[in-house]
């Protein structure tokens, strides 16, 4: 018998393992640089970019917390809606983010474990993403990625991030706007 | 009490900063205006099913909105009687009783106190279970769907709280036979006072040109969204005010409104059996979906998000936001209505992120001595006022009060008249005879 641990390592090569981690790394390393337009270089054509609602339930009910797909989301995004994201602050009067956020992604607990198909690779991450934007406004946001991410030798990096859940730790949202990428 | 005769100037058009930073002002709010105000709590389709329950605020009041088993809605603030906990912290689902998680205290749906533990042993023979339920809301209004409810119980009657409102609020939620339904939910805090809002969708639509200009340049490349680009460059359209502070406006003269719906929604309302559907109930060629607010802030939009927004403080506000589709439509209606809300009007919305830099930086600046005193003006008034206008083509006219363009200042001054008849009250029937003489471009 075998602990998970042990397992978990063996079903991932530690050159995987370290190759997505930087594959990760890059990706907000572009949003914090404010190169928005290379973040799109990250993702699969056929992406699915959600971030559903959360909200608190009796334990019962424990299950409805997340919102299902198709209805509450704060994402609910293909490839084609991302761009027209990425573009619209690419207008210099998006004035949210005109001047735009000094932004800081910080991306932990990276679990890389296989997906289903050969390449495919299901990664667990954390994130606390802080900004501050204007004089005084700051605020900052935590919560857990799930993503689907494939071997793409041929794309910019390498991999491409096919589908993406974003958890907020959060129910009302309590910050103003969540204009970044998560 | 704050005095804020000097602070708002009708005739003038000017508002002095102070009445949105001082917390006394604020304290005042939630007297005269929260507890004596109709305030959105729930659509049936939020509730649909004997025990369904939500939270929702009337000012800064948590209020219960619960399904009875007889198929009623009760509404009760959420404070236990006894040392005034929360007593459901869910915030919706489905529920046979709630009990107090601080000494279990257990009532029914409908508020009622049903059990209080050690009764027998602790409490005296004369302590009555029926004197100690949560606070009811007294009076409560189901209008097409939507539930209204106020703790005043000398309000007049919704409808006539409407008043000229009703024809226009018919326009956005009354179109179709089966009602709408709520497919989806956000809320979030917003750093300013809430009164920036409910000004806007009353008011403002010369905003969206400047502060929208980023979102408007890329939506049309969606494809289904609303076309923004119909209403031309040099906009036309009309703005309603009415009595009790309500207000709206949508762009385009009668028979080419540009509504902001969706266009695959659009398409649906174009289908002959649909559009004579829409006809019959309105009963007119009605279209006068841009935006609107019923006094205080029940607002929507034509792309029909609907929301309130609950005031936290003089600098703080929540937004309680729903996707609200026509119930009957097919999926991808539907749907196209939701995907439109989420990219537009949510804490992501391309839209909705530019407005909360306005009025996050408008709430810091009024820190100023100086910039409080300067306050803020409403000078756009050039557009006529008109009432009952009538329609070019003959059929009819629109009710009340409205203005000959898309872009006026009118219905927001209407609305701090209203706010200042509201604040310098003390009972429904001086405000009714106030209002009646404070009619906008008559007095
Ligand atoms: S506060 Fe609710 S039971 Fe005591
Ligand atoms: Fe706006």
């Amino acid at each position: 018998m075998t602990d998970n641990v042990s397992q978990a390592l063996t079903a991932v090569t530690a050159a995987d393992q370290r190759a997505i981690e930087r594959f990760l790394y890059e990706e907000v390393k572009v949003l914090d640089d404010w190169e928005w337009v290379k973040w799109l270089d990250f993702l699969h054509d056929d992406i699915m970019y959600w971030a559903p609602t959360q909200e608190d339930r009796y334990s019962r009910e424990r299950s409805k917390r997340i919102a299902e797909f198709g209805t509450s989301a704060y994402f609910e995004d293909n490839k084609t809606e991302l761009s027209v994201r990425v573009h619209r602050m690419l207008t210099n009067q998006a004035w949210s983010e005109e001047p735009p956020s000094r932004s800081r992604h910080i991306i932990t607990n990276i679990m890389v474990d296989p997906g289903v198909e050969p390449g495919e690779f299901k990664v667990r991450s954390h994130f606390f993403d802080y900004r501050s934007n204007g004089q005084r406004a700051w605020d900052m946001v935590t919560g857990q990625r799930d993503d689907v991410i494939v071997r793409a030798p041929e794309s910019e990096w390498g991999y491409l991030i096919k589908t993406r859940r974003i958890l907020f730790d959060m129910s009302i949202i309590l910050n103003k706007n969540l204009t970044l990428f998560y | 009490m704050a005095d804020i005769t000097q602070l708002v100037d009708i005739s003038a058009g000017q508002l002095h900063g102070e009445i949105f930073t001082n917390e006394e002002i604020y304290q005042q709010e939630l007297e005269k205006v929260w507890k004596r105000a109709w305030c959105f709590l729930a659509h049936d389709s939020m509730i649909p099913k004997k025990g369904d329950f939500m939270q929702n605020y009337i000012g800064e009041d948590p209020i219960m909105i619960v399904r009875q088993k007889d198929g009623s809605v009760a509404a009760w603030l959420n404070q236990c009687r006894h040392r005034g906990m929360r007593i459901c912290r869910a915030d919706r689902g489905t529920n046979k009783a709630f009990t107090c998680t601080f000494h279990g205290w257990a009532y029914d749906l409908a508020g009622n106190l049903t059990m209080v533990p050690r009764q027998e042993a602790a409490y005296p023979a004369d302590f009555k279970l029926e004197d100690w339920g949560p606070i009811k809301v007294p009076r409560l209004y189901n209008y097409k769907g939507f539930w209204f409810g106020t703790w005043d119980e000398t309000a007049p009657e919704f409808e006539d709280y409407l008043g000229t409102a009703k024809y226009y609020l018919d326009g956005y939620l009354d179109r179709w036979e089966g009602g709408m339904e709520a497919i989806a939910h956000h809320r979030w805090v917003l750093p300013n006072n809430w009164k920036y809002m409910a000004e806007q969708p009353t008011s403002d639509m010369q905003h969206s040109e400047i502060t929208h200009a980023s979102a408007a340049l890329m939506v049309n490349k969606l494809g289904f969204w609303a076309d923004r680009s119909k209403r031309g460059d040099e906009p036309t359209g009309r703005q309603f005010f009415s009595t009790y502070g309500h207000g709206g406006a949508w762009y385009g003269e009668k028979g080419h409104e540009v509504p902001n719906t969706n266009q695959i929604l659009e398409k649906w309302e174009k289908s002959p059996e649909i559009a004579a559907q829409i006809a019959a109930r309105l009963g007119d060629d009605r279209e006068v979906r841009g935006h609107l607010n019923i006094w205080p802030t029940f607002m929507t939009l034509g792309n029909h998000v609907l929301r309130v927004t609950h005031p936290r403080g003089p600098n703080e506000m929540e937004i309680w936001s729903w996707a609200m589709v026509p119930a009957a439509a097919p999926a991808e209606v539907k749907n196209a209505i939701r995907q439109d809300l989420l990219k537009t009007f949510t804490p992501t919305g391309m839209f909705e992120a530019d407005d909360a830099l306005n009025w996050e930086e408008m709430q810091h600046v009024l820190r100023g001595k100086v910039a409080r005193e300067a306050g803020f003006t409403y000078q756009m008034t050039g557009a006529p006022i008109q009432y009952d206008f009538p329609f070019p083509n003959g059929t009819g006219s629109y009710p009340g009060g409205s203005s000959a363009h898309v872009f006026s200042d009118n219905a927001a001054i209407n609305m701090y008249s209203h706010y200042f008849d509201m604040m310098t009250t003390d009972t429904w029937d001086e405000l009714i005879a106030r209002r009646a003489q404070h009619v906008l471009g008559q007095s």
